[in-house]
């Protein structure tokens, strides 16, 4: 399977647990939202999985819902953002 | 033409008293009917206007001018023809003038002829309305025109034609010919924000920027909501309070910093789903400028219900989000983007990753009135620091007792992280930041702790939260020492802000 790199940019809670912003990384050209989603909390940073439910992925700044197209270009950013209730 | 309307009740209640005066004058609050009930106290009649130098004068534009012996809103005279007078009869006043009453009567100059039309009375000062009334007066060849109806319902003549927008004044135009000049936002920008209500929900650091940019820009009605009060160390960030209203609430504080043209609606109360339902219904968008999660849902679900846009802002440290939820016919809601609220402690379900129908404003919706929030996200709208309690009361002691304990030695582990140590701490406190205390090897740590020393260790932090945790931690890694050792470790319940409460007022609170 081709892959292409990918960053990987971290905001809020995600970033504290983390502790970087940004990572890079290297996925399936054609994986699709559930892929990403399971490649980012499961395999690539299993610390995330704590908030991995109410997080949310956003591609190329764009937000993404479960159903969404996704389409992967190299060094296309995938956002990971937790809720941010701050005021 | 709503906008002023939404704001009458607020422009009647904070009416300024009026001193005393030697002839009477009627105010008459000619509200709509429904209005009227509800603001019945309006309707009566004001017998007093003050005793003030009453000047006038004709300007440029043959103008006359009247002192307002009123302190808001002051309706507006212009010169017309009667022809005009029937065109223009849902035109728009421009500019307010004030009521001149030296003899129990209204007197309009020349320019005032013919007959007046009442538009507006002060108190319903509505824009676009009908004429309420026209009033009959002769002309008494004493050069002004006199009302047959003893009364200070201000009357309202109409406008000459400029070919100006009818829902924008004369002060409109003056006032935000800056953004008129913007073509993309322009005479109809400028309509429809004056036509706009505006619900702020939050007037913190988010929302005294957003409600005060709104309210300079012009828009209809703003309405802030907010239970909280102004605190000192609010001030940093949330310009629009002042000073001298710590300890206030941030709706009056924050209303005090609109301008004056603005019809602003106060809700200074801790909002619940059905409540939000009410008061949202008469505002056309909801800015989300909340502080927490609960909040959040809550605008969400009523947004939708009741189809309004939701523009919600959120900051923290060094990022913020700004997002319009709820908008156009596919715009997502926040829930379809955050189906479930944040929860650290629970343990979740990974391959989930979000749900395909909204629970809220999807294609088979679950939620079809507002919920009990807190509950749905497990933390509360007022409480910002939920205390945890996680030891037992014989683990923990209060600053009392540790202010009695340290005359003897001890040892103080702050468990804060190291900038926050760098504000101020006591001066026998040791730091070990949570996260070392959770990565260092035993070796280590052990040394950092002291326990070697046999005595004590009391751990603190900023509010007695980590300091429980920590407790836990250390017991778990070093069971065995604390045993053979005897001595033992407890946590200061409440931490450094209740130290500086209970036992050394000098000592910084942040």
């Amino acid at each position: 399977m081709e892959t292409i790199p990918i960053r990987v940019l971290f905001f809020g809670k995600a970033r504290e647990i983390v502790k970087c912003d940004e990572q890079s990384e290297r996925v399936p050209v054609d994986a699709d939202y559930q892929r990403l989603f399971k490649m980012i909390f499961e395999e690539r940073f299993p610390e995330l999985k704590e908030i991995a439910s109410s997080c949310m992925l956003a591609v190329d700044q764009h937000f993404c819902r479960p159903d969404s197209k996704v389409e992967l270009y190299p060094n296309s950013e995938i956002a990971v953002i937790p809720p941010l209730s701050g005021g | 033409m709503s906008v002023y309307r939404r704001g009458l009740a607020e422009i009647g209640i904070n009416r300024t008293p009026l001193p005393n005066r030697s002839k009477p004058a009627t105010l008459k609050a000619n509200i709509n009917s429904e209005e009227k009930l509800k603001n019945s106290a309006d309707s009566t009649t004001l017998s007093t206007v003050p005793e003030i130098d009453y000047s006038s004068r004709v300007d440029d534009d043959h103008y006359y001018m009247l002192k307002s012996p009123y302190q808001l809103k002051t309706p507006v005279i212009r010169e017309s023809t009667p022809k005009k007078m029937e065109l223009l009869q849902d035109e728009e006043p421009i500019e307010r003038f004030d009521g001149v009453d030296d003899d129990g009567r209204f007197h309009l100059e020349e320019f005032a002829r013919p007959a007046p039309v009442l538009k507006a009375t002060l108190t319903q000062y509505v824009g676009n309305a009908e004429p309420i009334e026209r009033f009959g007066g002769t002309d008494e060849d004493d050069g002004r025109f006199h009302f047959d109806e003893p009364f200070g319902d201000c009357p309202v003549l109409l406008e000459r034609d400029y070919g100006m927008d009818q829902n924008l004044s004369k002060a409109d135009v003056e006032r935000y010919s800056r953004q008129l000049l913007v073509h993309e936002f322009g005479v109809n920008g400028q309509k429809e924000l004056k036509a706009a209500r505006v619900l702020v929900v939050g007037a913190g650091g988010l929302g005294c920027p957003t409600a005060m940019y709104l309210a300079g820009a012009g828009v209809g009605t703003l309405g802030i909501a907010d239970f909280d009060m102004v605190s000192k160390d609010n001030l940093h960030r949330q310009v629009a309070h002042s000073e001298t209203l710590v300890g206030k609430l941030k709706v009056d504080s924050l209303k005090q910093s609109i301008l004056s043209n603005i019809a602003v609606r106060t809700f200074s109360t801790v909002l619940n789903g059905a409540q939000t339902m009410d008061i949202a219904k008469d505002f056309d968008v909801v800015a989300d400028c909340s502080d927490n999660a609960a909040t959040r849902y809550m605008l969400n679900d009523v947004c939708v219900f009741l189809n309004k846009p939701l523009v919600s802002g959120s900051a923290l440290r060094w990022e913020g989000q700004l997002t319009v939820y709820n908008y156009g016919e596919d715009g997502p809601c926040y829930r379809c983007l955050f189906p479930h609220p944040p929860a650290a402690h629970l343990v979740t379900n990974c391959s989930e990753g979000g749900q395909k129908d909204c629970a809220v404003c999807g294609e088979a919706p679950t939620i079809h009135a507002p919920i009990d929030y807190e509950v749905f996200c497990g933390s509360g709208v007022v409480d910002k620091n939920p205390s945890l309690s996680l030891l037992d009361p014989n683990e923990r002691v209060s600053v009392s007792e540790y202010s009695t304990a340290r005359k003897s030695p001890t040892i103080l582990v702050d468990t804060r992280p190291k900038h926050e140590f760098a504000i101020a701490s006591l001066p026998e406190a040791r730091n070990i930041p949570m996260d070392s205390l959770k990565q260092l090897e035993d070796i280590e740590l052990r040394k950092l702790l002291g326990l070697s020393e046999a005595a004590d260790v009391f751990v603190i932090c900023h509010r007695g939260n980590d300091s429980q945790l920590a407790v836990r931690l250390i017991q778990e890694r070093f069971k065995s020492e604390i045993e053979s050792n005897g001595f033992q470790v407890k946590d200061i319940v409440g931490g450094y802000d209740r130290w500086a409460e209970e036992i050394d007022q000098e000592f910084p609170r942040y």
